[in-house]
């Protein structure tokens, strides 16, 4: 369809943007605008202004400093994908399609929260930290406290997501495995992997699954029985079996709750061989 | 041959790939305004819809009825019920949502088995939902069926899916006063125009079909859009166009397959069927007569082709198209023998499976033999010509090959087989002309819309009057251009339009003779044509192509020829394709690494565009067995989206191979039979058959859900 | 701080295929309708919501679905359409084995498809059959079956790695 009719606001600075959303409370910032404008088009949403971020050039940089990787929040699935950073490239070159990947933000995608975006099975694996800045000022939330809920983060009106930040995990093996009907659908299940052994025993690992639950979460009693094991065939089937407790899906056109949380275990079972074997 | 059988590239093409196409949206008038449809949220109702200045309901566009514009009654959701006129297509949208409309629910029915009961009518109007019921008859199936060995049944399910050409519908109409000019985006020009002047009663109508970007037979009939824009641009006299959303075009239009066989069968312990009685239920949807006439012919079409190329002769269908409180069905690439293939073939792959015979020797046990041919099939159609056996002899290396692939690799190797009917009637049209210059001109009754039949067309007259195909140009889809035409459907354009269009020629090439001999002074006996030059044979005179057409504008003999082709029968390809599939034995997805096509398709005109056509048939029953089906909760549908429903892209697509064995040729001038719906007939039980030789599952339903493999 | 009301309308600037145009549009305005009411109605409109790819233009350097971008977004932009591949009556590579290899039927699809095999070839000059179609999978085609339009993908790729004539004469 066509987008129902709204202002537009095009701000010289983040203070300027952070302002006006603050004060128009049905507002919208809008960045890469590919969950926004779709949801316009089918006139779901009606703001009464759209909040350009795209100028805004402080909130598209992406770091390496102290061992930490700093992600601007419109920093492109594109931009991701070409930039090496373990786990959440991989995650981003599965990101819908290639021209989706050119415009579709970080930023945009975890203030959206989809709850079978990609990135939320990598971020939570991660222990990201979320970077928002409101009238009031800077603060930091873990990416797992920040996803209150599907479609909820924790943003309060005039606060914008400005960063993404994730340890730069070196020296980790990882993998992301998703389920998809066809290529560029949303996860039916989703699961990402990151792994650190040494001499044959793992001396960390975390398992962060999307699609299944509200929000992406952490299958904690998994990753603890991989700790200081030398894993074999059997573990890890022990240990997928485990991941599935961690699932609570849905039935929807994707698959039957049932089949979902079976394919929780052969993805977590994936994803754990392939990031062992990298 | 210089021209006919050779893979010339399309002339279509220079235009297509620069952007300089001209669809229906492209076209502009001054002071056009844009219209857009208000859509039932309910599937049966009473309705009230207040009109007002800008708004115009079915009151306005067919008083004290409900079609093609529901006045009082809606019977599917997505029905359009009122049209809002406004500057552009953001506007019109704005308006549709301040226009009233008060529902009053009626019961609503949407398995065709309930509505069959007749307890409750699916719009009040109606003495029954059952449109039409049929029955066919063949020996004493019923007896036969007690006497045989062994006994199979069961019901298979081919589900209701959506055409989705990329371009949707769309219109554009205008009312100069004397004459109504309307382009759409259609199958037929001739046809629209011909129901545009029943529904409209004027007949100084012009139907205008530009480039159009698919349609699968979901553009053939009247849309009730193409009725409304059509009345109020006469109405108003201005110029509208309406081009539907995507969302909005798959609930309301489009609409095929969906059908059902249940079904007994009685087998010798050797695979032959000695009986089949099956009763075939199609849902076709509200009653809209005219997508009811198109799909409710389709389900006889399902029927009568149930046999496919097996020889039964003790056979018994019953088939009933039900009116249902769903978006009425039309014709789906294939139209009724898609399903009567997906039925017979899971019938064999089932008596594969019960009886332990190899499933390609389960086949060839109860195939039609060459001497039979012409064969009358148990429900009186004919099979034109072939040789059934002698294919699958043609195609057995290759089957070897990809057996051995399977088998290396642990994959599953399926096969179905198919014979089609097409090339219908009743009649075509072409008109081949030449200007003053030499300039060959070709003007087709039929309605291409991609399948690049311009092209073959072109091939077709240059073959018959000797000349460079730079020479010749194709024009259709314009009703002031030929005196009539029928369309593009069935895959009988290529046979059928271009039967006529090799008439016209060689009636011109009389002609140009005549003229050439005229010039040269001789008897038409004493010069002949040659390479586009009239010869005298004695004194080795001669003229050119250009110098001819000259003298015969010259002499006054008319170089403007049109042949109407009337159809006698229509004709019958066949083939047996192969699919190599892998299946993920953990999570159940399907991936189709390799599809081999083996046909008879008679004639071949230019075997890349007949190549193109199985490549795009197979991938569309692609979708329909993996991944495509109209979901529909409270008779909404649930997935109107292109987001939700899923149509193939590349990954999923195979690799495609085709051989083509010409073992027989249609009765038509041209010899083709017809290749544009074949991949799409036989395609989705090839790949269930595969599924089948891997898991051991009889599957009867489509989509297969990955979940259903690993159950 | 610029602010516009719904109903006031924006100027723009685009640089479509090396060419300035000014227009002014509603902020709701997506990028494909302007472009097409600019002239450039090669740009299609397959669906709305984002998945078939007939829109896709190449703007800034990057393939993008101009049905999801509003058109003061695109505000400065430079934009490549379909018609703004061939130069000087040559057509462009892809163009050219899209012709060859019989890759389009009804071409709706065709234009977007095309966009999207250029800014394919640009980023990964030597694809795998395998990164062509997952390449070009944001682009719906309902007549090929996708076979010819990956071969002709692959047949410009090895065209233009041989550096070949950018443009070859019709």
């Amino acid at each position: 369809m066509y987008p129902p009719k709204f202002g537009y606001v095009i701000p010289d600075s983040l203070g300027e943007a952070t302002e006006f959303l603050e004060q128009h409370e049905d507002a919208k910032a809008l960045a890469g605008g590919h969950s926004l404008i779709p949801m316009l088009k089918l006139r779901i949403i009606r703001p009464s202004y759209l909040v350009e971020l795209k100028g805004l050039k402080e909130l598209h940089f992406l770091s390496r400093e102290g061992g930490k990787i700093r992600i601007g929040a419109l920093t492109t699935h594109y931009e991701i994908l070409k930039s090496g950073i373990p786990l959440l490239s991989e995650a981003a070159s599965t990101v819908a399609d290639p021209q989706v990947r050119n415009m579709g933000t970080i930023g945009g995608v975890i203030s959206h929260l989809d709850p079978a975006a990609d990135y939320p099975a990598s971020l939570i694996a991660m222990d990201a930290v979320v970077r928002i800045k409101g009238r009031k000022g800077v603060r930091e939330e873990s990416f797992k406290d920040f996803a209150k809920d599907m479609f909820t983060p924790d943003l309060s009106p005039g606060e914008l997501v400005t960063e993404v930040v994730v340890p730069d995990f070196n020296g980790y093996s990882f993998s992301y495995k998703k389920l998809e009907r066809r290529a560029g659908d949303f996860a039916i299940v989703g699961v990402a992997v990151l792994l650190k052994k040494e001499g044959g025993v793992v001396k960390d690992v975390r398992i962060g699954l999307t699609a299944v639950n509200n929000k992406a979460v952490r299958a904690d009693e998994a990753e603890k029985m991989l700790l200081d094991a030398s894993p074999d065939e059997k573990l890890i089937e022990k240990v997928s079996e485990k991941a599935m407790e961690y699932a609570n899906p849905t039935s929807d056109i994707r698959g039957t709750a049932e089949y979902k949380k079976k394919m929780v275990k052969v993805m977590t079972k994936r994803a754990l061989l392939d990031a062992l074997k990298r | 041959m210089k021209y006919i059988g050779q893979p010339v590239r399309r002339i279509e093409d220079p235009r297509l790939i620069t952007g300089r196409g001209t669809y229906v949206d492209d076209v502009q008038l001054p002071g056009m305004l844009f219209v857009a449809f208000l859509r039932s949220k309910y599937p049966h109702a009473r309705i009230k819809v207040k009109g007002g200045p800008q708004v115009y309901t079915g009151k306005d566009f067919n008083p004290g009825k409900d079609f093609p514009i529901p006045s009082t009654e809606v019977t599917y959701a997505g029905q359009p019920i009122a049209a809002v006129v406004a500057k552009d297509r953001y506007e019109a949208y704005d308006l549709l949502e301040s226009v009233e409309v008060e529902y009053e629910p009626l019961s609503p029915v949407f398995d065709p088995e309930e509505a069959l009961k007749d307890e409750v009518k699916v719009y009040s109007g109606l003495q029954s939902n059952v449109y039409s019921k049929k029955e066919f008859l063949s020996g004493e199936p019923h007896k036969v069926l007690e006497e045989s060995q062994v006994q199979l049944e069961g019901t298979l399910y081919n589900q209701r899916v959506v055409a989705v050409p990329m371009e949707t519908r769309g219109v554009v109409s205008f009312f100069d006063g004397q004459k109504l000019t309307v382009w759409s985006s259609t199958q037929s020009a001739h046809y629209l125009r011909r129901n545009l002047v029943k529904y409209l009663g004027l007949t100084n109508i012009r139907v205008i079909q530009p480039d159009v970007g698919g349609a699968f037979g979901s553009k053939i009939i009247l849309q009730p859009e193409e009725y409304a824009v059509s009345f109020l641009s006469v109405k108003l006299g201005v110029p509208l166009k309406w081009i539907p959303t995507r969302s909005e075009e798959m609930m309301s239009a489009g609409h095929g397959r969906d059908k059902a066989l249940r079904y007994k069968v009685g087998v010798k312990r050797d695979g032959t069927i000695m009986s089949l009685v099956g009763t075939i239920v199609g849902n076709i949807g509200a009653p809209y007569s005219e997508a009811n006439e198109d799909d409710g012919g389709n389900v006889i079409s399902a029927a009568r082709m149930l046999p496919g190329p097996y020889r039964i002769k003790h056979a018994q269908v019953v088939a009933y198209a039900v009116n249902t409180n769903l978006t009425p069905t039309t014709s789906y690439r294939g139209a009724g023998r898609p399903e009567a293939t997906f039925f017979i073939e899971r019938i064999m792959d089932q008596i594969s499976q019960e009886l332990g015979i190899d499933p390609l020797e389960v086949r060839s046990r109860n195939l039609i033999r060459p001497e039979e041919m012409p064969y009358q099939n148990a429900f009186g159609i004919t099979y034109d010509s072939g040789n059934y056996i002698g294919l699958i002899k043609s195609a057995e290396p290759y089957y070897q090959q990809l057996k051995a692939e399977a088998q290396k690799e642990n994959l599953c190797l399926g096969l179905s087989m198919y014979v089609e009917i097409t090339g219908f009637g009743p009649w075509e049209t072409a008109r081949v002309y030449v200007k003053y210059d030499g300039r060959v001109v070709i003007v087709t009754g039929t309605g291409p819309h991609g399948q690049g039949d311009a092209t073959a067309f072109a091939q077709i007259a240059s073959e018959a009057l000797e000349v460079p195909m730079e020479k010749v140009e194709v024009k259709w889809g314009d009703t002031d251009v030929i005196e009539d035409g029928i369309g593009t459907w069935g895959s009988r354009t290529l046979t059928v339009g271009g039967s006529a269009v090799l008439l016209a020629s060689q009636e011109l090439r009389k002609r140009l003779t005549e003229a050439g001999a005229k010039a040269l002074e001789a008897d038409v006996e004493e010069v002949e044509y040659l390479e586009g030059k009239v010869v005298h044979k004695k004194t080795g005179k001669s003229l050119s192509f250009d110098e001819v057409v000259k003298n015969a504008y010259k002499f006054g003999i008319s170089l403007d020829v049109t042949s109407v082709y009337p159809v006698r029968k229509p004709t019958t390809p066949y083939g047996i394709h192969f699919a190599v599939v892998e299946i993920d034995r953990e999570t159940g997805m399907i991936k189709v690494r390799k599809y081999l096509a083996v046909d008879d398709v008679g004639k071949v005109i230019n075997p890349l565009l007949a190549e193109g056509q199985i490549h795009g048939g197979v991938v569309q029953a692609l979708g329909q067995a993996l991944y495509e089906q109209v979901v529909i909760a409270d008779g909404i549908m649930q997935n109107s989206s292109l987001g939700d429903y899923v149509v193939p892209t590349a990954v999923e697509s195979p690799k495609m191979e085709w051989k083509n064995f010409q073992l027989g040729l249609s009765p038509h001038p041209l010899g083709s039979k017809g290749i544009g719906e074949a991949g799409a007939v036989v395609g989705s039980p090839t790949i269930l058959s595969a599924l089948q030789q891997c898991t051991k599952k009889f599957i009867n339903r489509m989509p297969v859900s990955p979940e259903d493999l690993v159950k | 701080m610029k602010l516009f009301e719904k109903d006031q309308k924006v100027k723009i600037t685009l640089k479509v295929n090396g060419k300035p145009y000014e227009t002014e549009v509603e902020p709701r305005r997506l990028l494909v309708h302007v472009l097409r009411e600019l002239g450039f109605t090669g740009v299609h409109v397959g669906c709305d919501t984002s998945n078939c790819g007939a829109c896709t233009v190449i703007m800034d350097g990057k393939s993008v679905k101009s049905c999801t971008l509003l058109a003061v977004e695109a505000n400065n932009s430079e934009i490549t359409t379909v018609e703004g591949l061939a130069q000087d009556g040559n057509l462009h590579p892809v163009q050219e084995a899209f012709w060859e290899k019989h890759a389009l039927q009804c071409g709706y699809c065709t234009p977007g498809m095309i966009m999207q095999s250029v800014w394919l070839l640009k980023e990964n000059p030597n694809p795998t059959e395998e990164e062509i179609r997952e390449g070009i999978s944001g682009n719906l085609c309902r007549c090929t079956g996708y076979q010819n339009i990956v071969e002709a993908i692959k047949t410009a790729a090895e065209r233009l790695r041989l550096n070949q004539p950018l443009y070859q004469r019709r």
